[in-house]
């Protein structure tokens, strides 16, 4: 069993039920982790495809929703990762999760503070980038994602849930206030939250779009070659 | 903040909140890890997302009863209307001033638009931040990028700029600016135009409706002073 795991125990010898989600994470990351440093290509591919899309997410929000520089620093995150990974440097590979997301962290902190720092010089054709407040603003996707939404809200059958929807989404009202204004169980307005994005995210890939893809427009792998 | 679980995740609507802006920081960093293992939450995230910017313009744009004929009559009659109203208006308004600031992506004057130039975004933590810029002695215009703290959760902002004069701040423009819809990070972007303004020394507010603010101080190094 993972030593990590059983530090989580309770003292009365019973296990924290938080402690069982991250069970199976640590002892994947060790797992990966070890195989990486023992030089198998395939743990590599595993270890990219499982963290990259969270990586992107959140250089995405940290780089303000610049695809491609959170697309390279996803990059660079994975080669930091993978090197300390193949030369088994990592000092406690079940916290690769928690590593990787701080070095992605650090590294758009790093290129924040580096464009800060950059003197500004005219330049006409910054222009063009002043006319660009909203990259990937397309009205065409916006129409589309729209109609869908439309759509949802008109399969449901209860006007309450609709506006469960409305107010917790658009006017960001908390859980406890909504439920306690239709007067619902917090296991209800669960249930609503929890339909309502199933059954988007079917009629999204229904449409042949999944939410991820929106997110990701690259793939990348990263060579061995290219850390030596 | 102790490490999530996925109980806590759905429970305390973490997704949702993230969608729209409203963790914590430590949430987020937590979160952030999380996210890191999990895809499919990942996923989740997306789809809270495209959800919140379909009920917004589904919102905006519900499907009309009448039909497009219709709609264009109602349109040119209301445009004559107001285009009326307005000549009647103005027909002894002073003209109106060349303002100082601009929305970022909206259409400038054409001296300005070329001396465009991109200044450091400047991000807020908490409270108020002071920070410098340096320009060229040449430089006409400003952009500058704000990520508001106190405010973040609005889509919409009255932005205001003033300037220091002997010691007071001067109210010079003010302008509303909407939050771009798919941006989760309300990054307010704004052009200011140096060429009006004498002082080197620029404050700018970001109000929301709730009544929270964020202030900027920005210290314009460079400048020369105006006439």
């Amino acid at each position: 069993m993972d030593s990590s795991f059983q530090q989580q125990s309770t003292a009365a010898g019973e296990r924290d039920p938080n402690a069982w989600a991250s069970a199976g994470d640590s002892a994947w990351c060790v797992d990966i982790a070890q195989r990486i440093g023992a030089g198998d290509p395939s743990a590599e591919e595993s270890l990219v495809a499982r963290v990259r899309p969270g990586l992107l997410m959140l250089l995405m929000r940290r780089c303000a929703y610049d695809s491609e520089l959170a697309a390279d620093l996803c990059q660079d995150t994975l080669l930091v990762v993978l090197q300390r990974l193949r030369n088994r440097s990592m000092e406690d590979p079940s916290k690769l999760a928690a590593f990787a997301a701080q070095t992605a962290r650090q590294l758009a902190f790093d290129s924040h503070r580096r464009s800060a720092l950059r003197k500004t010089v005219v330049d006409s054709t910054i222009v063009e980038m002043a006319q660009i407040e909203a990259p990937g603003d397309d009205p065409v996707e916006q129409a589309s994602t729209a109609s869908l939404v439309r759509r949802l809200l008109e399969e449901l059958s209860h006007h309450r849930d609709r506006e469960v929807l409305r107010r917790f989404y658009l006017l960001e009202q908390g859980k406890e206030e909504i439920c306690s204004e239709f007067g619902i169980a917090p296991g209800t307005f669960d249930q609503v939250i929890f339909r309502a994005r199933a059954r988007l995210r079917s009629m999204l890939q229904a449409r042949g779009t999944s939410g991820r893809d929106l997110l990701c427009g690259f793939t990348f792998w990263v060579p061995r070659s290219w850390l030596n | 903040m102790a490490e999530l679980t996925r109980a806590r995740i759905d429970s305390e609507h973490f997704v949702a909140r993230y969608a729209q802006g409203r963790l914590s920081e430590a949430e987020l960093e937590a979160f952030e890890d999380y996210c890191v293992l999990h895809p499919d939450v990942v996923d989740q995230v997306q789809t809270d997302r495209i959800l919140i910017t379909g009920l917004r313009h589904a919102k905006a744009s519900r499907p009309s009863r009448f039909s497009r004929t219709q709609v264009f009559a109602l349109a040119a009659s209301a445009l004559i209307a107001v285009f009326g109203l307005a000549t009647w208006q103005l027909r002894d308004a002073p003209s109106v001033e060349n303002p100082f600031m601009y929305r970022a992506g909206e259409s400038l004057p054409a001296l300005l638009a070329q001396q465009i130039v991109e200044a450091p975004a400047i991000s807020m933590t908490r409270g108020s931040t002071s920070t410098a810029v340096s320009v060229e002695p040449e430089t006409k215009a400003l952009r500058l990028e704000f990520e508001p703290a106190r405010s973040a959760g609005a889509s919409e902002y009255r932005v205001a700029l003033a300037e220091e004069i002997d010691g007071h701040w001067l109210l010079r423009s003010e302008l509303e600016h909407v939050r771009p819809e798919n941006h989760a990070v309300p990054t307010v972007a704004v052009i200011v135009d140096l060429t009006r303004l004498s002082s080197t020394h620029l404050r700018i507010t970001l109000a929301a409706a709730n009544g929270e603010a964020d202030e900027f101080n920005l210290h314009v190094v460079g400048k020369p002073a105006a006439p």
